[in-house]
């Protein structure tokens, strides 16, 4: 049976990411799978000579808001004439950039890995991220509980 | 090759193993040859060895991985030891002993193994936040 476009519509909307806080959710962990990556090149680089660790800017929790209720895109392409077409492209993980981190040690060689920072905010992250999938999981179970209806 | 980032996080991880694991290889060296010296008169003892790490781009998966730069010599001079019957000794009697230091190559270890511990801990962690994504599935 071929499905209406009703039908396909339907699975549009129960797309979860259209859920502004699973949407959430869903960037926030995608952030703390690049700030763990970062992490890991902080530690693996920990002895190399002249290294500097980076680490990524936090998103502010306002921007993040404006951005799910639907503001304008952090950075939005100005359109002068007619012609000029707006980005489509949603500011999406790239927000996060990597800088270096100011750090209060470096050794002779250069280096300026602190391997206990690094293993604070591992830790930290790791911590954030069970918070998101446990309310990920919460969020998913009152959505399976309204679906039940009365009756269950 | 689109890799996620915790995938990426535990390649650039066991990368940095492998790095330390290398080091840990040559102060084995290092320390296994601490006492070789000479067989004749003139013979240069064993001459420590220094890893050197540098960072490097994977044009694979993106990430700056740590690799093993250079295994090279140390440059710094022997010590001599006065031991006449030694077949190695010159005419003072003095054997030329290898530039390793026991306490250096010992907290050279140590770091090594810190190091090393580090990147198990997080891939440990990028494992569990893995697994915590796949569990979501499960619910």
């Amino acid at each position: 049976m071929r499905a209406s476009p009703c039908l396909a519509r339907a699975a549009i909307a129960m797309d979860l990411d259209r859920i502004p806080l699973i949407g959430m959710l869903v960037r926030r962990m995608d952030f703390l799978g690049a700030r763990q990556r970062l992490i890991a090149q902080n530690v693996a680089n920990a002895d190399t000579p002249g290294y500097k660790p980076r680490e990524l800017s936090e998103d502010t929790f306002a921007r993040e808001v404006s951005r799910e209720l639907g503001g304008a895109a952090p950075v939005a392409v100005a359109t002068t004439a007619a012609g000029h077409m707006q980005g489509t492209r949603v500011a999406d993980g790239s927000k996060a950039r990597s800088e270096r981190s100011g750090t209060y040690e470096s050794t002779p060689s250069g280096n300026a890995v602190v391997i206990e920072e690094e293993m604070t905010r591992l830790a930290e992250t790791q911590m954030d991220y069970d918070t998101i999938t446990g309310i990920y999981r919460k969020q998913v179970a009152m959505i399976k509980t309204a679906l039940r209806g009365p009756s269950a | 090759m689109a890799v996620d980032d915790l995938t990426r996080t535990m390649m650039i991880s066991a990368a940095g193993m492998r790095a330390q694991s290398v080091r840990m290889r040559v102060i084995a060296e290092n320390m296994a040859n601490a006492e070789t010296v000479g067989m004749k008169p003139g013979d240069e003892p064993y001459r420590r060895k220094v890893v050197t790490f540098a960072s490097e781009l994977d044009k694979a998966t993106g990430a700056e991985e740590v690799k093993v730069k250079s295994v090279s010599e140390d440059q710094s001079p022997f010590g001599s030891r006065f031991d006449p019957g030694h077949p190695a000794a010159d005419g003072d009697g003095y054997v030329k002993t290898p530039n390793v230091n026991t306490l250096v190559e010992v907290s050279d270890m140590r770091q090594a193994q810190r190091t090393y511990e580090a990147n198990l801990n997080v891939i440990d962690s990028a494992r569990s936040m893995l697994m915590r994504t796949i569990d979501l599935l499960r619910s």
